[in-house]
């Protein structure tokens, strides 16, 4: 039905006598009112993709000619594509309350916006789209190598000194860099279900500390269901991890995720997971396999909307770690809260983590005479957006919002039973993400 | 001969001085009024019509039921509703690079920006002063309502992020002074208050 709209004004270029040679804004300048120049610029500029000047100047042939529906149609056709709701309400409150709108350019109007709906539910019927995140961050971290606090550890029942660091294996201060990409692809099902598909590398590298570099490849299928206010969420991801002088593991899992809305201030989620890590025995890790563990993990999250700028939660958590090594499985019980607010330079969340850990057995090559049982706090606190926010002047290389900033850090406090594992950290990162929008490439191809 | 020759001379170089002098002296041609419905004047209470030329530094005066569209040289595009005050501070266009500076102050009424080539090239570099406040556009068509010394409204009108058109997503970032909002859907708007 745009076609007719548009077949209608190709009819009354020609009536008008147009299409003449190419005009130039100079001539507009000169002739601001005259009908058919005016229209065939405006024509014009729509072929060259120069939409505002064709909105501009049908605005003003409407202003001078009034009586002419043919322009506001032309200028209505335009305007239901430019994705504004207040530009096509303005034009058909013009139009409707305009005298010179007849019961035919109603109908028309009608199967204008009738045929640009059912453009837009068959868009979204089918739409998929696909994104690549190219990540950078650097993380630095005051202590990762895990010294406790009492720089003592249990060895042999037996209380020692932990090693000084060295630079090579200890390291207490130290960076990490995490360069990395992934690649997402979701499609809408139908109105109420998406399906994402997700392949991922990272690459991480310290500074000073020689274990623990590492490529880690992954991938996850996970499947969305709006029914009715509940959003299910199953998924499932596969992780390959290789490391440099540690054990080099592949670790899988399934989960389920509901979040339930009871109304605009207040929502429920919960999820359960159930994951295993197996290690790779290999040369100098003969018994790597010793690590196998098996997690089954569950949480239930209530969130609450003070305003649609600011959402506080609280989480309760349960764990259980089955390990191939007894004495690292343990069943952990714990509760977060959390403060998530807009601000105008970014997303700033806030969020502390208590967990208890109760371990299924002693470690008999550590302390054989003391359970374990450990008390963690965490603290993060993140800024994140686009960096237009936090700098307005990158808007000229940033003009399509693509390059987000994150700005976290983490405090980790560790009590344990056994010294070994009673452990301070504290972290700092910061990140750029290059988001590249695919389905515009491949639609524009 | 040779005085007919000298005295032709003079006279040409007379009037050479004379255009170059009023060239000198008259005010730079930024726009038109490309459609004038209704009383329209300038500062100077001359009557506007449907292609008049606006210069540097002129106000534009709207009255009642009266409307306005101005096309400036850099294609940015102007529209005043009734009882509106408009003033062009600033307007410096280099038509082969597109490099410019507009500065324009809405006193009172509503004026439609629909930006041009300066804004393209650097957003920066379109201000629209308000009795209140600033604020500064990329890619958009946006409407102002002033109401004088008392508050703005800012209502962006497009295009929006999922256009279908190719056109760069609207934004735009307001402020009062001390505090700096942005402005990136259709429709929605911002307030300064004196």
């Amino acid at each position: 039905m745009r076609l007719i709209t548009y077949l209608l004004f190709v009819i009354f270029l020609f009536s008008q006598k147009s299409f003449a040679s190419k005009i130039t804004y100079e001539e507009i300048l000169d002739n601001p009112s005259d009908l058919e120049l005016n229209l065939n610029y405006a024509k014009q500029q729509e072929s060259e993709g120069n939409l505002k000047l064709t909105i501009a100047t049908l605005e003003r042939l409407s202003m001078l000619y009034p009586k002419n529906v043919d322009i506001k149609l032309y200028l209505l056709s335009i305007l239901v594509n430019m994705d504004s709701k207040i530009k096509v309400d303005l034009m058909l409150q013009t139009l409707l309350n305009d005298p010179n709108t007849t019961d035919e350019t109603k109908n028309a109007i009608a199967e204008l916006l009738v045929d640009k709906n059912q453009i837009q539910e068959k868009e979204k019927k089918q739409t998929w789209f696909a994104y690549l995140d190219l990540k950078y961050s650097q993380t630095e971290e005051n202590n990762i190598s895990a010294t406790p606090n009492s720089k003592r550890w249990w060895t042999k029942n037996a209380i020692n000194d932990f090693p000084s660091p060295d630079d090579i294996t200890i390291v207490g201060y130290d960076k990490t860099y995490k360069r990395g990409g992934a690649f997402t692809y979701g499609k809408n099902l139908n109105d109420t279900s998406s399906i994402f598909f997700n392949l991922g590398l990272d690459i991480n590298t310290n500074n000073k500390k020689f274990k623990g570099e590492s490529d880690i490849t992954s991938g996850s299928v996970s499947y969305f269901k709006a029914i009715r206010n509940h959003y299910l969420s199953p998924y499932f991801y596969y992780n390959d991890a290789n490391y440099r002088g540690q054990e080099d593991y592949i670790s899988q899992g399934v989960g389920f995720n509901n979040t339930f809305i009871i109304n605009e201030k207040i929502n429920l989620n919960y999820s359960i997971n159930y994951s295993e890590s197996k290690y790779r025995n290999g040369v100098g890790f003969m018994k790597a396999s010793d690590n196998d563990a098996e997690t089954l993990a569950s949480n239930l999250r209530f969130n609450y909307n003070i305003s649609n700028k600011t959402q506080l939660s609280a989480k309760i958590i349960k764990s259980n770690i089955e390990s191939a090594k007894a004495y690292d499985g343990y069943d952990s019980e714990g509760v977060s809260i959390s403060a998530t607010t807009i601000f105008p330079i970014g997303t700033l969340s806030f969020r502390s983590t208590y967990l208890e850990n109760e371990y299924d057995e002693r470690e008999n090559l550590v302390n054989s005479s003391l359970d374990r049982h450990d008390e963690s706090y965490a603290t993060v606190l993140s800024l994140n957006g686009q960096v237009n926010q936090i700098i307005p002047m990158l808007r000229s290389i940033n003009m399509d919002n693509s390059i987000f900033y994150n700005l976290t850090f983490k405090d980790s406090d560790v009590r344990s039973t056994i010294l070994n594992h009673d452990i301070s950290r504290k972290f700092y990162t910061m990140g750029l993400t290059k988001r590249i929008n695919l389905n515009n490439i491949l639609k524009n191809e | 001969m040779n005085k007919i020759i000298k005295k032709t001379l003079i006279f040409y170089t007379f009037l050479m001085f004379v255009l170059s002098t009023s060239v000198s002296f008259s005010k730079e041609f930024i726009g038109v009024i490309g459609a004038a419905i209704g009383e329209i004047k300038n500062q100077n209470q001359e009557i506007l019509i449907t292609g008049s030329k606006v210069f540097y530094g002129d106000t534009i005066l709207t009255s009642k039921a009266s409307n306005a569209q101005i096309l400036f040289l850099d294609q940015t595009v102007l529209t005043l509703g009734e009882d509106t005050e408009l003033t062009i501070d600033d307007f410096i266009y280099n038509s082969e690079t597109h490099d410019g500076n507009f500065v324009t102050e809405v006193k009172s009424g509503t004026v439609k920006f629909i930006t041009g080539q300066i804004s393209k090239l650097n957003p920066d570099n379109l201000e629209v002063k308000l009795p209140e406040g600033t604020l500064g556009a990329r890619g958009t068509e946006f409407v102002v309502l002033s109401e004088k010394n008392k508050k703005s409204t800012i209502v962006l009108l497009g295009p929006g992020p999922n256009n279908s058109l190719g056109m760069i997503p609207g934004s735009l970032q307001i402020s009062d002074g001390n505090n700096m909002v942005s402005i990136t859907n259709p429709g929605y708007q911002a307030m300064i208050e004196n």
